[in-house]
């Protein structure tokens, strides 16, 4: 079999990449101005459609006769809520919320909702009229919004800060090549991770932030172990090239490399599982666990399949510039 | 090492693990004593739900009240009548003027504008909340007439499954205070008496090109934390400074007492200042809890900025606040707790498969940095949610990663037919600097987003910043047990579970 080249290969790993990130942009940007934005905003950033009943009652104890009524009536009309709330004020009035996606017919809604109440008037009559229970559903459409995305700029701040410093300590332990190719692989990752929430439009929860800030984390630890491994590969053999170090060091890492992301992506779906089972709802749990995964794709790629040819293609870079004086000298 | 003393030093490891993990885990049915602190930990509303409260804007009330006002008052009925409309898709009923406005004698829709004004009211309300460092929260446009604020209820595990308001009492002023300070509209005033009707304003606003004049006299506002005290710090500009003395240290004017009130729109902050006393320093300190410092720190700062709403919202009352239960569930909690326990019981019971008694060592450092982190999330108090669970797993992987990765390192040292020990001080000199590296990067990373970032990230980036050095210290620790616990076996190879090389002789 033909051994590619380290160039070729790196030619081949970043076009995917770059045409990955490129249609996430281009898609993410298109959709931002005709759609709901680049993202496909969910979570707390959330509009929603909702279905209330809100209740107080004396005696009456059966919440289940209500939250029946409610699911044989969205069973019956084909609507699917994505979640349940069950709410209590201090002075013990009950609320039974169910939510749905933007999606969902507002009509088709607005209908169950007048069904409801009819039902709940029906079912509950004995209740109702002895005044031991009120009840009443009320369809409503909640608009969400970003609040001038504070959370997001100052998350951005962090990531750029947290990048910044990792620049500065891999140009005082490994020198600038090495500082070169971690801030490249940094930005990779993230801009891989971005391109793919905006591809796969997976509802974006601030645990978007939270999984954005663990990829640059991941990434961080596997660039600083691969270069710390090509130094000491150096140290120990220095006759070999840049592209034989950079090979070996990445196949020296590569377990490592591939286990770190792979455990936490192992831990998230149990994460998954847990709030599935909780729910009673793949949808709810889907989200964060396919945000884990697309940061975890991210860091693998970028950490084991990009990083090396990066270092060597810098550090020839770093060479060709290094080795213009000499030759001006020798002329 | 003596086999006792290693013995000693095992067993004492092992027993404060086993208490610290029986003070975490059970309640003591012991007057005066606290809960297990497991219990105490406060979650996020992913885990235990979240308080929110509907918001009315002037000008508006919902159906039900309409209904309730005129009900069998015929007066009240046709004043609602003149002044009210029915806006059916909201079910709500709107002031006909804010519904519409004269225009050269003309009529027109004015619908819009008010939609409008309520939406960009909701915008700042999102921004002032967002300030407020919740681990999530969202602000909402109902129907486009209300405003719905959610954010995290603030319950720990027995609350949040306990739907009983005695024990929420605490989570509901909490909320109450936040919710109620942090949507107050209007501009800042100073006032001689902590009543709005009954008193006057201390500053007479005299230029009508800036009426908001006195917001300008405040730089900014923050919370103070020191040693315990908790204050809230208000800092003055320099004109401020000389504005308010002057009113301070006005003669002849009616106060009802000797103080003055700040006050934001209509509503009093409690904040007092003595008259005839002039101020010495720029900066005042006003002492408060955490929480209630916080809100008017961002109130005052959104208001000094010129970030006012459009229309005054409704009053929130502890009956008006919603607590709902998760949004995955009610049980959401144990579900999570048990796939983290899973997690760190295999964390703990795989590598013993591998490096036997070795596996063990880890097991216990993997123990250790658990209740660790426990007792520091209680202790700080940070608001525990899935993202914040996952930073301190990711702090448990980091911890594992350095073990194996040294445990490897010597390994290989063995292999080349060295003895444990000279291989253990070897595989540990040549992994140190990696180790080193990632360490160092990792806790400043963390450091930068507990202090840069807001919410969840901050929480998170404060939880990782405590894993990582744990990690670090538990990492060394791991040799030194290493060393004490493998005293106790004759064959230090099969401790490791490493294969021994044996030399051939020629």
């Amino acid at each position: 079999m033909t051994k590619l080249n380290p160039a070729l290969k790196l030619r081949i790993i970043a076009v995917i990449s770059f045409a990955l990130i490129v249609i996430g942009m281009a898609l993410g940007t298109i959709l931002h101005f005709v759609s709901n934005g680049f993202f496909n905003y969910g979570g707390e950033y959330a509009s929603y459609k909702s279905v209330t009943i809100s209740y107080s009652y004396i005696d009456f104890q059966n919440r289940d006769d209500i939250e029946e009524i409610c699911t044989t009536a969205f069973d019956e009309a084909g609507l699917k809520y994505y979640a349940k709330l069950d709410g209590s004020s201090f002075s013990d009035e009950k609320q039974l919320e169910f939510r749905f996606s933007t999606g969902t017919d507002s009509e088709a809604l607005e209908a169950v909702t007048e069904k409801i109440n009819t039902k709940i008037t029906e079912t509950l009559s004995e209740f109702i009229e002895s005044q031991v229970i009120q009840a009443n559903a009320l369809f409503s459409e909640h608009q969400g919004l970003l609040g001038g995305g504070y959370s997001l700029w100052r998350a951005a701040v962090a990531l750029a800060v947290i990048v910044a410093v990792q620049i500065i300590y891999t140009m005082i332990r490994f020198r600038f090549s090495a500082a070169f190719t971690a801030i490249a692989i940094d930005l990779h990752n993230l801009a891989l991770y971005a391109a793919l929430l905006a591809i796969c439009r997976i509802p974006v929860t601030s645990s978007v932030l939270v999984f954005g800030v663990i990829l640059t984390l991941v990434t961080v630890i596997g660039v600083t172990f691969t270069l710390e491994r090509i130094k000491r590969n150096a140290k120990d053999n220095s006759s070999l090239s840049v592209e034989d170090l950079a090979e070996l060091s990445a196949r020296q890492t590569l377990k490592t490399n591939i286990a770190l992301p792979a455990l936490l992506a192992i831990v998230a779906v149990l994460f998954f599982v847990a709030v599935a089972i909780s729910s009673l709802s793949i949808s709810t749990a889907l989200v964060p666990m396919a945000l884990a995964l697309a940061s975890f794709a991210a860091s693998v790629y970028g950490n084991v399949l990009l990083m090396p040819y990066v270092y060597i293609f810098i550090k020839n870079i770093g060479r060709k510039i290094a080795a213009k004086p000499s030759k001006k000298k020798g002329n | 090492m003596g086999k006792v003393k290693s013995a000693i030093i095992t067993a004492l490891l092992v027993s404060a693990i086993i208490i610290l993990t029986l003070f975490a885990t059970i309640s003591f049915g012991v007057s005066g004593s606290n809960d297990a602190f497991m219990i105490n930990i406060p979650f996020g509303s992913e885990l235990s739900g979240e308080a929110s409260v509907t918001f009315y804007p002037e000008g508006v009330i919902a159906e039900a009240k309409y209904y309730s006002d005129t009900y069998e008052n015929e007066e009240k009925a046709n004043e609602y009548k003149d002044k009210y409309e029915l806006v059916e898709e909201a079910d709500v009923y709107v002031e006909k003027d804010k519904l519409y406005e004269t225009v050269d004698g003309q009529q027109v829709d004015a619908r819009n504008k008010f939609i409008q004004s309520i939406k960009a009211d909701a915008e700042l309300l999102s921004e002032r909340f967002g300030e407020k460092g919740y681990s999530s929260y969202s602000v909402t446009v109902v129907d486009d007439y209300l405003i719905k604020v959610s954010i995290p209820s603030g319950l720990n595990y027995v609350q949040s499954r306990l739907d009983d308001v005695n024990l929420r009492n605490t989570a509901y002023s909490v909320a109450s205070h936040a919710l109620n300070y942090i949507t107050v509209d209007g501009a800042l005033s100073i006032r001689s008496g902590d009543t709005y009707s009954d008193t006057n304003a201390l500053y007479k606003e005299l230029d009508k090109s800036n009426p908001y004049k006195f917001n300008s006299f405040f730089k900014g506002a923050s919370v103070f934390r020191m040693s315990g005290t908790t204050a809230l710090k208000i800092d003055l500009t320099d004109e401020g400074f000389e504005e308010m003395n002057k009113i301070l240290t006005a003669d002849g004017d009616s106060s009802t007492d000797a103080s003055a009130y700040l006050f934001a729109g209509e509503t009093s902050l409690g904040l007092t200042f003595t008259m005839g006393t002039a101020l010495t320093d720029k900066s005042l300190f006003f002492q408060s809890t955490s929480d209630s410092s916080e809100d008017y720190a961002i109130l005052i700062n959104s208001i000094a900025h010129g970030k006012m709403l459009t229309n005054p919202l409704s009053d929130v009352e502890n009956e008006n606040i919603i607590i709902s239960s998760p949004v995955a569930g009610r049980n959401v909690a144990i579900w999570v707790g048990a796939a983290v326990l899973l997690v760190v019981l295999l964390a703990a019971a795989l590598p013993i498969i591998k490096y036997k008694l070795l596996g063990l060592v880890n097991a216990l450092m993997v123990l250790t940095y658990s209740i660790a982190l426990l007792v520091a999330i209680y202790l700080i108090g940070i608001e525990l949610t899935i993202g914040g669970l996952f930073a301190a797993l990711l702090g448990l992987a980091l911890l594992s990663f350095s073990n194996f990765f040294t445990f490897e390192a010597v390994r290989r040292e063995t292999a080349l037919g060295r003895t444990i020990e000279s291989s253990v001080k070897l595989g540990y000199k040549k992994s140190l600097f990696g180790i080193l590296d990632i360490h160092v990067i990792l806790i400043i990373a963390a450091a930068v987003m507990t202090l840069v970032g807001v919410g969840e990230l901050s929480a998170c980036g404060l939880i990782f910043l405590v894993g990582s050095i744990a990690s670090f210290a538990l990492y060394w620790f791991t040799r030194f047990m290493w060393y004490v616990m493998s005293s106790l076996v004759r064959n230090k190879f099969a401790f490791c579970g490493y294969a021994r090389e044996v030399e051939e002789d020629d």
